[in-house]
Protein backbone atom coordinates (compact mmCIF):
# COMPACT_ATOMS: atom_id res chain seq x y z
CA UNK A 1 0.00 0.00 0.00
CA UNK A 2 1.42 3.21 -0.74
CA UNK A 3 2.17 5.03 2.47
CA UNK A 4 0.89 8.61 0.77
CA UNK A 5 -2.14 7.32 -0.12
CA UNK A 6 -2.60 5.69 3.23
CA UNK A 7 -1.73 8.59 5.04
CA UNK A 8 -4.23 10.54 2.78
CA UNK A 9 -7.50 7.88 3.80
CA UNK A 10 -6.22 7.79 7.41
CA UNK A 11 -6.68 12.04 7.74
CA UNK A 12 -9.85 11.93 6.15
CA UNK A 13 -11.38 8.82 8.09
CA UNK A 14 -9.00 8.31 11.25
CA UNK A 15 -8.02 4.78 10.19
CA UNK A 16 -6.78 2.64 7.05
CA UNK A 17 -7.62 -0.99 6.33
CA UNK A 18 -4.62 -2.71 4.91
CA UNK A 19 -5.88 -6.04 3.62
CA UNK A 20 -3.42 -8.62 3.13
CA UNK A 21 -0.98 -7.15 5.29
CA UNK A 22 0.66 -10.68 6.50
CA UNK A 23 -0.02 -13.70 3.91
CA UNK A 24 1.27 -17.30 3.10
CA UNK A 25 3.80 -19.05 5.55
CA UNK A 26 4.59 -15.86 7.29
CA UNK A 27 0.88 -15.70 8.64
CA UNK A 28 1.06 -19.51 9.25
CA UNK A 29 4.02 -18.99 11.30
CA UNK A 30 2.59 -15.97 13.18
CA UNK A 31 -0.41 -17.71 14.07
CA UNK A 32 1.49 -20.71 15.24
CA UNK A 33 2.93 -18.41 17.37
CA UNK A 34 0.42 -16.79 18.80
CA UNK A 35 -1.06 -20.15 19.60
CA UNK A 36 1.62 -21.24 21.43
CA UNK A 37 1.89 -17.77 23.41
CA UNK A 38 -1.66 -18.31 24.42
CA UNK A 39 -1.30 -21.87 25.96
CA UNK A 40 1.66 -20.14 28.51
CA UNK A 41 -0.83 -17.62 29.09
CA UNK A 42 1.83 -14.97 27.75
CA UNK A 43 -0.44 -12.76 25.13
CA UNK A 44 0.98 -9.66 27.14
CA UNK A 45 4.40 -10.44 26.67
CA UNK A 46 4.77 -11.51 23.05
CA UNK A 47 7.95 -10.09 22.46
CA UNK A 48 9.98 -12.43 24.37
CA UNK A 49 7.67 -15.27 23.39
CA UNK A 50 9.31 -15.85 19.75
CA UNK A 51 11.79 -13.35 17.62
CA UNK A 52 8.94 -13.38 14.95
CA UNK A 53 6.71 -10.48 16.78
CA UNK A 54 9.80 -8.14 17.21
CA UNK A 55 10.06 -8.60 13.25
CA UNK A 56 6.40 -7.66 13.58
CA UNK A 57 6.64 -4.20 15.17
CA UNK A 58 8.37 -2.75 11.72
CA UNK A 59 7.31 -5.32 9.62
CA UNK A 60 7.53 -3.48 5.98
CA UNK A 61 3.87 -4.60 5.19
CA UNK A 62 2.66 -1.68 7.71
CA UNK A 63 5.49 0.37 9.04
CA UNK A 64 5.91 2.62 6.21
CA UNK A 65 2.43 3.83 6.81
CA UNK A 66 2.94 3.99 10.10
CA UNK A 67 5.97 6.03 9.53
CA UNK A 68 3.86 8.02 7.19
CA UNK A 69 0.93 8.60 9.70
CA UNK A 70 3.03 8.74 13.18
CA UNK A 71 5.88 10.73 11.63
CA UNK A 72 10.02 10.47 11.66
CA UNK A 73 10.11 10.20 15.36
CA UNK A 74 7.63 7.47 15.83
CA UNK A 75 8.13 4.79 18.43
CA UNK A 76 6.31 1.82 19.97
CA UNK A 77 3.93 1.64 22.74
CA UNK A 78 3.49 -1.66 23.25
CA UNK A 79 2.54 -4.79 21.02
CA UNK A 80 0.02 -7.76 22.67
CA UNK A 81 -1.78 -10.26 21.67
CA UNK A 82 -5.77 -10.23 22.53
CA UNK A 83 -8.36 -13.71 22.32
CA UNK A 84 -12.18 -12.74 22.29
CA UNK A 85 -13.69 -16.08 22.89
CA UNK A 86 -16.62 -16.98 20.73
CA UNK A 87 -20.66 -16.80 22.01
CA UNK A 88 -19.98 -14.25 24.34
CA UNK A 89 -20.93 -10.58 25.58
CA UNK A 90 -17.72 -9.06 25.24
CA UNK A 91 -17.74 -6.00 23.71
CA UNK A 92 -16.45 -3.16 24.58
CA UNK A 93 -18.66 -0.41 24.05
CA UNK A 94 -17.83 2.61 21.74
CA UNK A 95 -15.24 5.07 23.16
CA UNK A 96 -11.99 7.08 21.90
CA UNK A 97 -9.03 6.11 23.82
CA UNK A 98 -7.69 9.26 24.18
CA UNK A 99 -11.04 11.43 25.68
CA UNK A 100 -9.53 12.16 28.67
CA UNK A 101 -6.02 13.41 27.87
CA UNK A 102 -5.03 17.28 28.39
CA UNK A 103 -3.08 19.66 26.90
CA UNK A 104 -2.94 18.20 23.53
CA UNK A 105 -5.83 19.67 20.53
CA UNK A 106 -6.82 16.23 19.49
CA UNK A 107 -8.67 16.64 16.23
CA UNK A 108 -5.39 17.97 14.96
CA UNK A 109 -2.93 15.87 16.53
CA UNK A 110 -1.69 12.47 15.81
CA UNK A 111 -0.87 11.36 20.06
CA UNK A 112 -1.69 7.57 19.58
CA UNK A 113 -2.04 5.16 16.67
CA UNK A 114 -3.23 1.59 16.99
CA UNK A 115 -2.57 -1.26 14.57
CA UNK A 116 -4.94 -4.49 14.88
CA UNK A 117 -3.60 -7.17 12.77
CA UNK A 118 -6.20 -10.00 12.42
CA UNK A 119 -5.22 -13.74 12.80
CA UNK A 120 -8.61 -15.27 12.10
CA UNK A 121 -11.20 -14.37 10.12
CA UNK A 122 -13.87 -11.97 11.75
CA UNK A 123 -17.13 -12.91 10.39
CA UNK A 124 -20.33 -10.05 10.16
CA UNK A 125 -21.34 -11.57 13.66
CA UNK A 126 -18.08 -11.81 15.17
CA UNK A 127 -16.30 -9.48 17.67
CA UNK A 128 -16.12 -6.82 14.67
CA UNK A 129 -13.63 -3.71 15.10
CA UNK A 130 -16.05 -0.87 14.39
CA UNK A 131 -15.29 2.73 13.87
CA UNK A 132 -17.52 6.07 13.33
CA UNK A 133 -15.02 7.47 10.22
CA UNK A 134 -14.03 11.11 10.35
CA UNK A 135 -14.63 11.21 14.28
CA UNK A 136 -11.08 11.74 14.92
CA UNK A 137 -12.06 15.30 13.43
CA UNK A 138 -14.69 16.05 15.96
CA UNK A 139 -14.12 18.38 18.25
CA UNK A 140 -12.95 18.38 21.98
CA UNK A 141 -15.79 16.92 23.86
CA UNK A 142 -18.31 16.12 21.06
CA UNK A 143 -20.40 14.49 23.19
CA UNK A 144 -20.92 10.17 22.11
CA UNK A 145 -24.79 9.32 21.58
CA UNK A 146 -26.79 7.88 24.88
CA UNK A 147 -27.49 4.57 22.92
CA UNK A 148 -27.84 1.16 24.61
CA UNK A 149 -26.19 -0.93 21.59
CA UNK A 150 -23.44 -0.77 19.39
CA UNK A 151 -25.00 -1.07 15.80
CA UNK A 152 -27.27 1.87 16.77
CA UNK A 153 -24.10 4.40 16.57
CA UNK A 154 -24.79 6.24 13.14
CA UNK A 155 -22.37 6.08 10.14
CA UNK A 156 -20.61 3.42 11.62
CA UNK A 157 -18.34 1.10 9.67
CA UNK A 158 -17.92 -2.54 10.58
CA UNK A 159 -14.39 -4.11 9.83
CA UNK A 160 -15.03 -7.76 8.16
CA UNK A 161 -11.65 -9.31 8.05
CA UNK A 162 -10.08 -11.56 6.99
CA UNK A 163 -6.61 -13.60 8.60
CA UNK A 164 -3.56 -11.96 7.53
CA UNK A 165 -5.45 -8.05 7.24
CA UNK A 166 -4.75 -5.43 9.12
CA UNK A 167 -6.69 -2.08 10.45
CA UNK A 168 -4.18 1.76 11.20
CA UNK A 169 -6.51 3.73 13.67
CA UNK A 170 -6.02 6.98 15.71
CA UNK A 171 -6.56 7.03 19.23
CA UNK A 172 -9.12 10.02 19.13
CA UNK A 173 -11.37 7.89 16.55
CA UNK A 174 -14.42 7.25 18.01
CA UNK A 175 -14.44 2.77 17.74
CA UNK A 176 -15.79 -0.35 19.47
CA UNK A 177 -15.18 -3.80 19.75
CA UNK A 178 -18.68 -5.54 19.28
CA UNK A 179 -20.06 -8.68 21.09
CA UNK A 180 -18.39 -11.94 19.41
CA UNK A 181 -22.24 -13.77 18.16
CA UNK A 182 -19.55 -15.93 16.05
CA UNK A 183 -18.48 -19.38 16.76
CA UNK A 184 -14.79 -17.71 15.83
CA UNK A 185 -12.16 -16.47 18.76
CA UNK A 186 -11.00 -13.43 17.41
CA UNK A 187 -7.16 -13.33 17.80
CA UNK A 188 -5.27 -10.18 16.95
CA UNK A 189 -1.93 -8.52 17.64
CA UNK A 190 -2.84 -5.22 19.16
CA UNK A 191 0.37 -2.37 18.67
CA UNK A 192 0.20 0.88 19.61
CA UNK A 193 2.63 3.26 17.96
CA UNK A 194 3.21 7.02 19.67
CA UNK A 195 6.26 9.94 19.33
CA UNK A 196 9.95 9.04 21.11
CA UNK A 197 8.60 12.41 23.18
CA UNK A 198 6.17 10.01 24.82
CA UNK A 199 6.29 7.42 27.44
CA UNK A 200 6.24 4.01 26.50
CA UNK A 201 4.89 0.79 28.26
CA UNK A 202 8.71 -0.34 28.62
CA UNK A 203 11.83 -0.30 30.17
CA UNK A 204 14.39 -1.34 27.42
CA UNK A 205 16.55 -2.80 30.62
CA UNK A 206 13.29 -5.07 31.28
CA UNK A 207 13.72 -6.88 27.96
CA UNK A 208 16.02 -10.19 27.69
CA UNK A 209 19.52 -10.01 26.90
CA UNK A 210 18.59 -11.59 23.74
CA UNK A 211 15.85 -9.19 22.63
CA UNK A 212 17.97 -6.12 23.72
CA UNK A 213 20.64 -7.45 21.31
CA UNK A 214 18.49 -7.41 18.75
CA UNK A 215 17.03 -4.05 19.02
CA UNK A 216 20.56 -2.54 19.46
CA UNK A 217 21.66 -3.89 16.32
CA UNK A 218 19.38 -1.48 14.25
CA UNK A 219 18.80 2.17 14.81
CA UNK A 220 15.14 2.10 13.83
CA UNK A 221 14.34 -0.32 16.68
CA UNK A 222 16.67 1.82 18.52
CA UNK A 223 14.75 4.25 18.48
CA UNK A 224 11.28 2.40 18.37
CA UNK A 225 11.79 0.97 22.06
CA UNK A 226 13.46 3.89 23.73
CA UNK A 227 16.59 2.03 24.09
CA UNK A 228 19.85 4.57 24.47
CA UNK A 229 21.53 5.76 21.75
CA UNK A 230 25.19 4.09 21.90
CA UNK A 231 28.09 5.99 23.28
CA UNK A 232 30.30 5.30 20.48
CA UNK A 233 28.37 7.69 18.13
CA UNK A 234 28.78 10.60 20.31
CA UNK A 235 25.52 11.23 19.69
CA UNK A 236 23.35 13.76 21.56
CA UNK A 237 20.44 13.33 20.25
CA UNK A 238 17.37 13.78 23.14
CA UNK A 239 14.54 11.71 23.46
CA UNK A 240 12.66 14.78 21.91
CA UNK A 241 14.57 14.89 18.98
CA UNK A 242 15.10 11.30 17.43
CA UNK A 243 14.23 10.19 14.47
CA UNK A 244 14.34 7.57 11.99
CA UNK A 245 17.52 6.72 9.86
CA UNK A 246 17.76 7.95 6.27
CA UNK A 247 15.48 11.11 7.19
CA UNK A 248 17.66 14.56 8.28
CA UNK A 249 18.44 14.62 11.54
CA UNK A 250 16.48 16.93 13.81
CA UNK A 251 18.37 20.58 14.39
CA UNK A 252 17.36 23.00 16.61
CA UNK A 253 16.29 26.15 14.73
CA UNK A 254 17.41 29.33 16.44
CA UNK A 255 17.72 32.58 14.89
CA UNK A 256 19.88 35.29 15.92
CA UNK A 257 22.65 36.36 18.39
CA UNK B 1 -14.01 23.34 33.49
CA UNK B 2 -11.59 23.37 35.84
CA UNK B 3 -8.64 26.13 35.74
CA UNK B 4 -7.06 25.18 39.11
CA UNK B 5 -5.75 28.72 41.07
CA UNK B 6 -5.18 31.45 38.62
CA UNK B 7 -6.98 34.72 38.31
CA UNK B 8 -9.33 35.44 35.72
CA UNK B 9 -6.62 38.43 35.06
CA UNK B 10 -3.78 35.97 35.10
CA UNK B 11 -5.52 32.88 32.98
CA UNK B 12 -6.76 35.55 30.11
CA UNK B 13 -3.24 37.21 30.23
CA UNK B 14 -1.26 33.76 29.79
CA UNK B 15 -3.81 32.83 27.06
CA UNK B 16 -3.06 35.98 25.01
CA UNK B 17 0.22 36.25 25.78
CA UNK B 18 1.94 33.06 26.33
CA UNK B 19 4.07 34.16 29.34
CA UNK B 20 3.14 35.08 33.01
CA UNK B 21 5.59 37.14 35.37
CA UNK B 22 5.25 36.06 39.08
CA UNK B 23 6.61 37.30 42.30
CA UNK B 24 7.41 34.94 45.00
CA UNK B 25 8.16 35.60 48.54
CA UNK B 26 11.48 36.22 49.69
CA UNK B 27 11.94 33.45 52.46
CA UNK B 28 13.48 31.25 49.82
CA UNK B 29 15.67 33.46 47.28
CA UNK B 30 18.99 33.43 49.94
CA UNK B 31 18.67 29.69 50.21
CA UNK B 32 18.52 28.87 46.76
CA UNK B 33 21.30 31.72 45.77
CA UNK B 34 23.42 29.66 48.01
CA UNK B 35 22.17 26.73 46.82
CA UNK B 36 23.14 27.43 43.71
CA UNK B 37 26.80 28.62 44.27
CA UNK B 38 27.89 25.69 45.64
CA UNK B 39 25.97 23.73 42.57
CA UNK B 40 27.86 26.20 40.46
CA UNK B 41 31.06 25.72 41.91
CA UNK B 42 31.28 21.95 41.75
CA UNK B 43 30.33 22.11 37.99
CA UNK B 44 26.87 20.61 38.70
CA UNK B 45 24.50 22.90 37.33
CA UNK B 46 22.97 20.13 35.40
CA UNK B 47 22.19 17.78 38.11
CA UNK B 48 20.33 19.74 40.81
CA UNK B 49 18.12 18.04 42.23
CA UNK B 50 20.81 15.51 43.63
CA UNK B 51 22.79 18.80 45.11
CA UNK B 52 20.61 20.37 47.68
CA UNK B 53 17.06 19.58 48.86
CA UNK B 54 16.17 23.27 47.81
CA UNK B 55 15.99 22.67 44.26
CA UNK B 56 13.34 19.46 44.97
CA UNK B 57 10.64 21.55 47.20
CA UNK B 58 11.23 24.33 44.12
CA UNK B 59 9.46 21.85 42.16
CA UNK B 60 6.35 22.66 43.98
CA UNK B 61 6.81 26.46 45.37
CA UNK B 62 4.01 27.76 46.45
CA UNK B 63 4.00 30.95 44.76
CA UNK B 64 4.60 29.48 41.11
CA UNK B 65 3.23 25.74 40.99
CA UNK B 66 -0.25 26.58 41.64
CA UNK B 67 -0.19 28.57 38.63
CA UNK B 68 1.77 25.80 36.89
CA UNK B 69 -0.56 22.88 37.16
CA UNK B 70 -3.70 25.24 36.85
CA UNK B 71 -2.13 25.78 32.75
CA UNK B 72 -0.73 22.27 32.35
CA UNK B 73 -3.16 20.30 34.42
CA UNK B 74 -3.62 17.88 37.39
CA UNK B 75 -1.39 15.17 35.54
CA UNK B 76 1.91 17.83 35.39
CA UNK B 77 5.37 16.20 35.94
CA UNK B 78 8.81 17.85 35.65
CA UNK B 79 10.59 17.52 32.70
CA UNK B 80 14.08 19.43 33.40
CA UNK B 81 15.60 21.55 36.56
CA UNK B 82 19.09 23.10 35.42
CA UNK B 83 20.70 26.33 36.12
CA UNK B 84 22.30 29.02 34.06
CA UNK B 85 25.02 31.06 34.99
CA UNK B 86 25.61 34.12 32.99
CA UNK B 87 28.96 36.14 33.35
CA UNK B 88 29.37 39.23 31.83
CA UNK B 89 29.15 39.17 27.97
CA UNK B 90 27.67 35.73 28.30
CA UNK B 91 26.41 34.78 24.67
CA UNK B 92 22.62 34.69 24.29
CA UNK B 93 20.26 31.68 22.96
CA UNK B 94 18.12 32.37 19.25
CA UNK B 95 14.78 32.67 18.85
CA UNK B 96 13.48 29.30 18.92
CA UNK B 97 10.39 27.41 20.23
CA UNK B 98 10.93 24.83 22.78
CA UNK B 99 8.58 22.31 21.49
CA UNK B 100 9.33 22.92 17.58
CA UNK B 101 10.86 19.29 17.37
CA UNK B 102 7.95 17.39 19.01
CA UNK B 103 6.00 15.98 16.18
CA UNK B 104 2.32 15.16 15.59
CA UNK B 105 0.43 18.57 17.96
CA UNK B 106 -1.05 21.06 16.37
CA UNK B 107 0.85 23.35 18.85
CA UNK B 108 -0.75 26.44 18.54
CA UNK B 109 -3.98 25.04 21.01
CA UNK B 110 -2.14 22.57 22.90
CA UNK B 111 0.28 22.93 26.15
CA UNK B 112 2.55 20.47 25.75
CA UNK B 113 5.18 21.81 28.02
CA UNK B 114 5.44 25.28 30.36
CA UNK B 115 8.76 26.43 31.39
CA UNK B 116 9.60 28.55 34.56
CA UNK B 117 12.71 30.94 34.69
CA UNK B 118 13.15 31.86 38.31
CA UNK B 119 15.52 34.60 38.59
CA UNK B 120 18.25 34.64 41.21
CA UNK B 121 19.96 38.23 40.82
CA UNK B 122 18.26 41.45 39.93
CA UNK B 123 19.42 43.05 36.71
CA UNK B 124 19.27 45.82 35.47
CA UNK B 125 15.90 47.44 34.43
CA UNK B 126 17.01 48.00 30.70
CA UNK B 127 18.59 44.64 30.39
CA UNK B 128 16.01 41.98 30.45
CA UNK B 129 17.64 38.30 29.70
CA UNK B 130 14.62 36.93 28.25
CA UNK B 131 12.88 37.98 25.39
CA UNK B 132 9.33 36.96 23.81
CA UNK B 133 7.01 37.43 21.48
CA UNK B 134 3.75 37.86 23.16
CA UNK B 135 0.89 35.79 21.08
CA UNK B 136 3.59 33.85 19.31
CA UNK B 137 2.31 30.29 20.87
CA UNK B 138 -1.07 30.53 18.83
CA UNK B 139 1.56 30.96 15.60
CA UNK B 140 1.08 27.76 12.88
CA UNK B 141 4.66 25.79 13.75
CA UNK B 142 5.58 26.47 10.40
CA UNK B 143 5.49 30.18 10.49
CA UNK B 144 9.52 30.97 9.86
CA UNK B 145 11.36 33.09 12.02
CA UNK B 146 11.76 36.67 10.07
CA UNK B 147 15.88 36.71 8.93
CA UNK B 148 17.58 38.86 11.66
CA UNK B 149 20.67 39.22 12.53
CA UNK B 150 20.47 40.16 16.10
CA UNK B 151 18.18 38.81 18.84
CA UNK B 152 16.89 42.43 19.56
CA UNK B 153 15.24 43.14 16.07
CA UNK B 154 12.83 40.62 16.31
CA UNK B 155 9.61 42.69 15.23
CA UNK B 156 6.92 43.12 18.68
CA UNK B 157 9.22 41.70 21.36
CA UNK B 158 9.83 42.72 24.67
CA UNK B 159 11.90 41.59 27.32
CA UNK B 160 9.47 41.53 30.53
CA UNK B 161 11.54 43.39 33.22
CA UNK B 162 12.16 41.11 36.14
CA UNK B 163 14.14 41.13 39.72
CA UNK B 164 15.34 38.59 41.82
CA UNK B 165 12.84 36.48 42.80
CA UNK B 166 10.51 36.26 39.80
CA UNK B 167 9.30 33.38 37.77
CA UNK B 168 8.65 33.83 34.06
CA UNK B 169 6.49 31.31 33.25
CA UNK B 170 6.81 30.73 29.65
CA UNK B 171 4.41 28.87 26.91
CA UNK B 172 6.34 26.21 25.12
CA UNK B 173 5.25 27.14 21.54
CA UNK B 174 6.30 30.61 22.47
CA UNK B 175 8.89 32.37 20.28
CA UNK B 176 11.46 33.13 23.05
CA UNK B 177 15.27 34.02 23.27
CA UNK B 178 18.14 34.74 25.88
CA UNK B 179 19.72 38.13 25.06
CA UNK B 180 23.87 38.34 25.72
CA UNK B 181 24.34 39.42 29.21
CA UNK B 182 25.39 43.26 28.79
CA UNK B 183 24.93 44.17 32.34
CA UNK B 184 28.65 44.12 34.62
CA UNK B 185 27.23 41.62 36.70
CA UNK B 186 26.93 38.16 36.61
CA UNK B 187 23.34 36.88 36.62
CA UNK B 188 21.69 33.50 37.82
CA UNK B 189 18.72 31.58 36.36
CA UNK B 190 17.08 28.09 37.31
CA UNK B 191 14.93 26.92 34.49
CA UNK B 192 12.33 24.66 34.90
CA UNK B 193 10.42 22.50 32.48
CA UNK B 194 7.34 21.32 33.51
CA UNK B 195 5.35 18.91 30.72
CA UNK B 196 2.39 16.15 31.12
CA UNK B 197 3.05 13.01 33.07
CA UNK B 198 2.73 10.84 29.60
CA UNK B 199 5.66 12.47 28.21
CA UNK B 200 9.29 11.55 28.46
CA UNK B 201 11.51 13.52 31.17
CA UNK B 202 15.11 14.40 31.02
CA UNK B 203 15.56 14.79 34.80
CA UNK B 204 19.27 13.00 36.04
CA UNK B 205 19.02 10.05 37.93
CA UNK B 206 18.32 10.62 41.53
CA UNK B 207 20.59 9.70 44.25
CA UNK B 208 19.25 7.54 47.35
CA UNK B 209 18.77 10.60 49.46
CA UNK B 210 16.73 12.83 46.80
CA UNK B 211 14.77 10.02 46.43
CA UNK B 212 13.75 9.56 49.83
CA UNK B 213 12.58 13.21 49.98
CA UNK B 214 10.77 13.18 46.98
CA UNK B 215 8.82 9.77 47.80
CA UNK B 216 8.06 11.36 51.29
CA UNK B 217 5.86 13.60 48.97
CA UNK B 218 2.82 12.49 47.12
CA UNK B 219 3.29 15.60 44.56
CA UNK B 220 7.13 15.02 44.51
CA UNK B 221 6.76 11.44 43.92
CA UNK B 222 4.86 12.37 40.34
CA UNK B 223 6.58 15.94 39.73
CA UNK B 224 9.86 13.77 39.61
CA UNK B 225 8.20 10.51 38.48
CA UNK B 226 9.30 8.20 41.35
CA UNK B 227 7.00 5.93 42.66
CA UNK B 228 6.99 2.58 44.28
CA UNK B 229 3.80 1.40 43.18
CA UNK B 230 4.56 -0.48 40.05
CA UNK B 231 0.98 -0.85 39.40
CA UNK B 232 0.76 2.77 39.61
CA UNK B 233 3.60 3.62 37.42
CA UNK B 234 2.35 1.59 34.76
CA UNK B 235 -0.89 3.85 34.57
CA UNK B 236 0.85 6.87 33.11
CA UNK B 237 -1.36 8.30 31.12
CA UNK B 238 -3.91 9.50 33.82
CA UNK B 239 -1.69 11.07 37.31
CA UNK B 240 -3.20 13.22 39.49
CA UNK B 241 -1.92 15.73 41.78
CA UNK B 242 -3.35 16.04 45.38
CA UNK B 243 -3.89 19.49 47.20
CA UNK B 244 -5.16 21.86 44.69
CA UNK B 245 -8.47 22.23 43.30
CA UNK B 246 -8.82 19.98 39.77
CA UNK B 247 -7.37 21.77 36.66
CA UNK B 248 -7.76 20.27 33.26
CA UNK B 249 -5.05 22.91 31.84
CA UNK B 250 -5.19 25.65 29.12
CA UNK B 251 -6.80 26.29 26.71
CA UNK B 252 -10.21 25.13 28.70
CA UNK B 253 -11.54 21.91 26.74
CA UNK B 254 -15.09 19.96 26.88
CA UNK B 255 -15.30 16.46 27.58
CA UNK B 256 -17.94 14.40 26.94
CA UNK B 257 -20.70 13.80 29.53
CA UNK B 258 -20.66 9.88 28.46
CA UNK B 259 -17.10 7.96 28.57
CA UNK B 260 -18.27 4.51 26.61
CA UNK B 261 -21.80 3.87 25.09
CA UNK B 262 -23.67 0.93 23.61
CA UNK B 263 -22.51 -1.57 25.65
CA UNK B 264 -25.90 -3.31 25.97
CA UNK B 265 -25.54 -7.19 25.32
CA UNK B 266 -28.81 -7.56 23.14
CA UNK B 267 -27.69 -9.26 19.37
CA UNK B 268 -25.90 -7.25 17.30
CA UNK B 269 -26.36 -8.74 13.55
Amino acid sequence: MDPQKARAAYDAQGYVYIPGALAGDLLKQVQAAFDRAAEKKELQDLLHQDDLFLDLVDHPAWFPVVRAVVGDDVQLRYIRGGIVQPNTDSGSGWHCDLSGLNGVYLPDSVIMTKLFVYLKDVPENGSCLALVAGSHRYDLGHPLPDIDAHEAMSHHTKMIVKAGDAVLMNGYTWHARFHNRSDTPRQVIESSYIHTWMKTQYQFEDFSPHLQKRILACHNRRQLFGAPVPEATNDQTTDWQRRLEDCPPYRPVEVGI
Amino acid sequence: MHIGTLTDAQRLDFEARGYLVLNTRADTLACLQSAFDRAAQQDRLHDLPNQDDAFLHLAEHPDFFPSVYSILSDDVQLCSITGLHLPPASPGRGWHREVAGLLGVHHPISTLCLQVFFHLDDGPEDEPLLTVVPGSHRFKSDLPFPAITYIEDMPHSVAPPTKAGDALLVHGNLWQARRRNRSNTSRRLLELTYIHCWMRQALPPLSAAAKDIVLASHNLSQLFGVTDDVARAANYWHLQIEGYPPSTGLPARRFSPLKVVGKGTGPNT
